[in-house]
């Protein structure tokens, strides 16, 4: 198990994650695929951690941070799609095309 | 230690204040006047700290990651003095739905909490921990308008800017396997030392999530709808506080790129910035949408400062910051005292305000013409230091698109003053500007003229800061 | 008192009187016009001992303002020869018009408000005038151009007002983008905007020969623009929706007077600069013409008057262009007499007799205000070139520049303007004050509605004006030592054909308007194409529109994407244009947020490979 190895699951990981945020249909969807993406920087900061960097304790604090983040993220914007939700009885995201141009 | 707490003391000012309105907002019968009260004195008391502390320097608590300096203690007098003129203006929020009204003032306050810890962070981390802070509040802020198409603003804004986010993240961590540490000053190192290719597109992928805050293209998508769906308050802090807290970010990190392709693509995003900003806006009968692309264009012309990657370019930059905040404060002075019915002020509705009141009219018109860079507003300067700062690296082109893409959004400048003073009121009620209003409208309003007419304190004290940077 | 303070005297004492009349006096409307009446003589008084005073006074004060890149940028007063001379006009018209104003703005509601906006004007335009600083000076221009906005849309209440105050702002913003350019390019060059320095033959050495083209050519679009030069000339006749006094301070004496001043200021850089001088020669010469021709038929009086001002100002830029600075500058004093006065008694005839329309004063007994007739007919033979009058020898010396520069086309275009001249100026004064029972033009449908009669405190600026009309051609020497050029004295031989070709104006219009039972139909109605050519103004407002228009629809074929049009229809190309360009580009906000997403992504993963080299 080398560098790239890791890094190249955490980069398939972040590219399902955008095409998921681009394909989903349903707001919440899309929320996962964002989560997906935090979780493969996740991961490329303990390999980095692991493989180059000197001082390991960085990268672990840095992942508990984004844990924190991820949680607090997923709470406001699983608030507002609610809210989205409430005001046109639709999740959807081609439903929300109220505001353009 | 007790200087350390002086030294972070505008951060704690507005932290202790958010904790207040927090205990106040879960109060049996809570009342919005009692936190609009706590909010307002938290900030004045942050624009106090700031001036006492701006010429300190010194790195409280936390060695090597958070750094006070003039460039930190200007930017945060700045972010907290806007911060005063937005919660003056939101002693009533017509536009945010009722239950919520005791709360708003809370995410204004942890926002620019996270704003201020964005232009004092010198580790990667800590600049990303207070990019979400100043996000989650924003966010927030979008959501609690009384409208449908509110939450529908919201839920585009989150999403998109939790993409975005998760692509600085990604961008960090292949910056953090390059260099090895999440420092500033190693990252700068690194950055000078050679074109690693894994460490430009971990920066390129760190700077998407800041020129989305600074919505520059292609990042300005959720502008329009966040401006048009927000409530007029919430807007006008997203216009000015978040905008200043970008420029600053984004000037700390422009300080450390090399120059070349990074001044190419600054220049290429800059230019689509304001071509599509300015022609965007003239299609815009509601105002706010009209604001928000204007706000494009203008993330273009402050790119104008970062392509120049010179320290003139950066002074321009944040000076033009601190102009564009005030005015953009000043123009929702008047079009929050417009949209008291919650609606969103149109070009219709604004229609013979000279009549309706005189006062606010004139504000209007100061806003706009700061906003479209004619003299005597500063406005004029900062455009005149940015455009002077392109010309210096030889950027005439960039300088003449510039110039004619401004000529373009005197169009539709120009038609809102028309509106203002030549269209007959009819029937439209008064306009009436409470005491609040006028107060926060007359302070931006001197701001605006005065260092339009004598910018040079400014401007040394920019000089300086952008001296700091890099 | 130093040159310094008389200068901030000269200057800010009608910020003063603005003040007051906007802020403090609103309800107290004679008290504001006192003030501000007051206000003008003391800056004409500072005016006048700042040039008494001239020969024992450093010529610059100058503080600092701001520093731009290590550049400094300096707040101060240039009081040279020229800028004197431009001083003294624009104090001395800003008082006499606002004395006119006394009588002729009597009973408008906006009273104190129209004064106060003609101290704006007169604090912006001096200001320009003794600018030290080229940033300075824009930044006062971009003010001018503010009144200007304001004072034409005086009367907002008019559509037409309005639309026209907002056509002149844009029109002129145009030139000025082109002029700012220029002016950051001036200072990228040579790390001075010093105006003094700036004109020094060093200074304009060091900048390479294709840089100074460009500079040159750049500040001229700020000429063009504001002194209503072809191609952007169109703004000007409709600012005649203002009140009359503006047009006579603003649009005829002073304000388009900038333009050509601001050339005279810079002529030793528009000499140094390869090939300019002909661009400007080859405008000027269009506009000169242009401008006559369409005057030849117009029936509203200010309108004649209006397109004098553009034919006027194009005669002294034909003399700037040719090299003289003297007949530039001499031209535009004298010209600021006989056009103030004529725009002056065309007020009296409006306020007395109701009506723009030169035929109707005519029928109306225009004849009968006999200091206003006088004050018209010596005008008038002023602007024609009449000699002993002012017009005559600000114009022969701008047609031995001609001479002297061996530019033998623009001579004969010159002769050709002066005749256009002499005739649409008689044609004028003869429709008004010689009425013929058999004359063929129809009356207007609209009853004539008096304002008032003609008061004394407007006859006193109309007898002044008058004096100054007679007499200002004969400081031809006096200016040509106060400004430091080289007077022009054309020889009997150069004198002859233009005395010639000017009487010959006099003589057809007089054949044709003014003797007894003439049919007043003048010869170019002959030719029935022309005359509607003329009439139609070459059609240039229609083609500004026709093209924007069909390029519109061509767009919204193509895209099908106008539906609103936000502009009302001030037309021109740009706007419509752009607004189209507007439209498609805001449909570009789909609403959907995956395309938002998507496209942004897009671009990321294509920068990707631009700055990693993959």
């Amino acid at each position: 198990m080398t560098l790239s190895h890791f890094l190249l699951v955490a980069l398939a990981l972040f590219a399902l994650g955008l095409y998921s945020v681009l394909t989903r249909r349903h707001l919440i969807g899309l929320l996962i695929g964002v989560e997906l993406m935090l979780n493969a920087a996740s991961i490329n900061f303990l390999a980095f951690d692991r493989f180059v960097v000197k001082d390991p304790a960085t990268g672990q604090i840095i992942v508990l941070f984004i844990i924190g983040l991820a949680a607090a993220e997923a709470a406001i914007a699983l608030s507002i799609i609610l809210s989205a939700y409430r005001a046109h009885r639709s999740a959807d995201v081609d439903d929300l095309d109220e505001l353009k141009n | 230690m007790p200087k350390d707490l002086l030294l972070f003391g505008p951060e704690l000012m507005l932290l202790g204040g958010a904790l207040l309105v927090f205990i106040a907002s879960i109060a049996k019968e809570p009342k919005s006047e009692a936190t609009w009260g706590m909010a307002l004195l938290a900030s004045f008391a942050a624009v106090g700290l700031s001036l006492l502390t701006l010429h300190e320097r010194g790195a409280p608590f936390f060695p090597g990651i958070y750094r006070v300096d003039l460039f930190s203690q200007l930017l945060k007098l700045g972010l907290s003095a806007l911060l005063c003129g937005v919660i003056l203006i939101s002693r009533n929020l017509p536009s945010v739905r009722p239950s919520a009204r005791v709360d708003a003032p809370l995410f204004l306050l942890l926002s620019t909490v996270g704003m201020m810890m964005l232009v004092s962070a010198t580790e990667l981390l800590t600049m990303y921990v207070s990019l979400e802070l100043s996000a989650y509040g924003l966010y927030i802020a979008v959501a609690l308008s009384s409208k449908p198409r509110g939450s529908e603003a919201a839920a585009k804004y989150v999403l998109f800017g939790a993409t975005s986010s998760a692509i600085t993240l990604y961008g960090l961590s292949l910056v953090y396997g390059t260099v090895g540490s999440t420092s500033m000053v190693k990252l700068s190192g690194a950055l000078v030392a050679g074109a690693d290719p894994l460490l430009m597109i971990g920066m390129l992928l760190m700077f998407a999530g800041l020129l989305f805050k600074l919505a520059l293209v292609p990042f300005h998508y959720w502008a329009p709808d966040a401006y048009e769906g927000a409530p007029h308050q919430m807007v006008a802090f997203i216009a000015s506080v978040s905008k200043l807290g970008a420029v600053g970010i984004v000037a700390r990190f422009a300080a450390m790129l090399p120059g070349g392709d990074s001044a190419t693509l600054f220049i290429a995003l800059s230019v689509a910035s304001m071509a599509l900003g300015n022609l965007a806006a003239l299609a815009q009968t509601d105002l706010k949408r009209l604001i928000a692309y204007s706000a494009v264009a203008h993330a273009g012309y402050l790119m104008l400062g970062y392509a120049a990657m010179s320290k003139t370019g950066l002074a321009a930059v944040i000076f033009y910051g601190m102009i564009y905040g005030a005015s953009s404060v000043l123009a929702f002075v008047v079009l929050s005292a417009l949209g008291r019915d919650g609606e969103n002020p149109t070009m219709e509705s604004i229609s013979g305000l000279y009549q309706r009141s005189p006062l606010a009219a004139l504000m209007m018109l100061v806003a706009i013409f700061t906003l479209a860079g004619i003299p005597p507003t500063a406005g004029f300067i900062g455009k005149w230091y940015l455009f002077a700062a392109a010309l210096q690296r030889g950027q005439f082109w960039l300088v003449l698109v510039a110039a004619a893409a401004s000529t373009v959004a005197l169009y539709y400048y120009l038609q809102v003053v028309k509106a203002m003073y030549l269209a007959p009121p009819e029937d439209r009620p008064r306009v009436e500007l409470t005491f609040t209003d006028s107060l926060a409208g007359l302070a931006a309003l001197g701001f605006v003229i005065f260092y339009g007419v004598y910018p040079a304190p400014l401007w040394e004290l920019a000089q300086k800061a952008a001296a700091l940077l890099g | 008192m130093s040159s310094g303070t008389l200068a901030l005297l000269c200057t800010h004492a009608p910020l003063v009187g603005c003040f007051g009349a906007l802020v403090v006096l609103r309800r107290a409307p004679r008290a504001a016009a006192a003030l501000n009446i007051l206000a003008m003589l003391a800056s004409l008084g500072a005016a006048l001992a700042i040039f008494a005073g001239s020969n024992h006074q450093p010529p610059t004060i100058i503080s600092l303002w701001l520093s731009s890149e290590g550049v400094p940028i300096s707040f101060g007063f240039l009081l040279d020869g020229t800028n004197q001379l431009m001083g003294i006009i624009v104090a001395l018209i800003a008082l006499c018009i606002q004395v006119y104003s006394l009588g002729y703005m009597k009973g408008d509601p906006g009273y104190a408000r129209y004064f106060g906006l003609h101290g704006l004007f007169a604090w912006a335009m001096l200001s320009f005038v003794y600018s030290a600083n080229l940033l300075q000076a824009f930044v006062f221009w971009e003010l001018v151009g503010l009144a200007s906005f304001l004072l034409i849309g005086f009367w907002f209440e008019k559509p037409s007002a309005a639309a026209a105050a907002k056509k002149a702002f844009v029109m002129t913003r145009i030139g000025d983008v082109g002029m700012f350019i220029g002016l950051i390019l001036l200072l990228s060059s040579t790390s001075t905007l010093d105006i003094a320095q700036l004109m020094q033959a060093s200074t304009l050495a060091s900048i390479p020969d294709a840089r100074l083209t460009l500079i040159a050519l750049l500040l001229f679009c700020g000429v063009v623009g504001k002194s209503a030069q072809f191609p952007l000339h169109t703004w000007l006749p409709d600012a005649m929706e203002g009140p009359t006094p503006v047009s006579a301070l603003l649009h005829s004496a002073t304000m388009v007077a900038a333009g050509v001043f601001l050339y005279a200021r810079f002529h030793p850089l528009f000499v140094a600069a390869e090939g300019v001088s002909n661009i400007v020669l080859v405008i000027a010469i269009i506009t000169a013409i242009l401008a006559a021709t369409i005057a030849m038929v117009q029936r509203d009086m200010k309108r004649v008057l209006a397109y004098s001002s553009i034919s006027q100002l194009a005669f002294m830029l034909l003399g700037l262009g040719a090299g003289s600075l003297y007949a530039g500058v001499f031209h535009l004093t004298t010209h600021a007499f006989f056009k103030a006065l004529l725009f002056l008694c065309a007020g009296a005839y409006i306020h007395q007799i109701g009506s723009n329309d030169m035929v109707t004063m005519g029928r109306q007994g225009a004849a009968k205000l006999r200091l206003v007739s006088a004050g018209l007919v010596i005008g008038a033979a002023a602007l024609a070139g009449l000699p002993p009058l002012a017009g005559f020898f600000s114009k022969e010396s701008i047609l031995a520049a001609l001479h002297g520069a061996h530019a033998n086309a623009f001579v004969y275009g010159a002769y050709l303007a002066s005749f256009l001249t002499a005739y649409y100026t008689f044609r004028m004064v003869f429709l008004v004050l010689r009425p013929s029972d058999k004359s063929v033009l129809p009356a207007e449908e609209h009853e004539p509605h008096p304002h008032g009669d003609v008061t004394g405190s407007m006859k006193l600026p109309i007898a002044i004006l008058t004096v100054g009309a007679a007499a200002a051609g004969f400081a031809g020497d006096f200016i040509a030592k106060l400004i430091g050029a080289k007077a022009l004295h054309p020889t009997y031989g150069e004198m002859a054909p233009a005395i010639g070709i000017a009487l010959a104006g006099v003589i057809v219009a007089f054949f044709e308007f003014g003797r007894k039972d003439a049919a007043q139909q003048g010869f170019i109605t002959r030719v029935g194409a022309l005359d509607t050519l003329f009439e139609r103004k070459y059609y240039l407002d229609e083609i500004y529109d026709k093209v924007a228009g069909g390029l519109v629809s061509l767009i919204a074929s193509v895209s099908a994407v106008v539906e609103r049009g936000v502009l009302d229809g001030t037309g021109d190309l740009a706007g419509n244009l752009t607004i189209a360009t507007g439209d498609a580009t805001a449909r570009m906000q789909s609403g959907r947020l995956q395309l938002y997403i998507g496209s942004a992504v897009l671009l990321i993963v294509v920068f990707c490979y631009f700055v990693g080299g993959y």
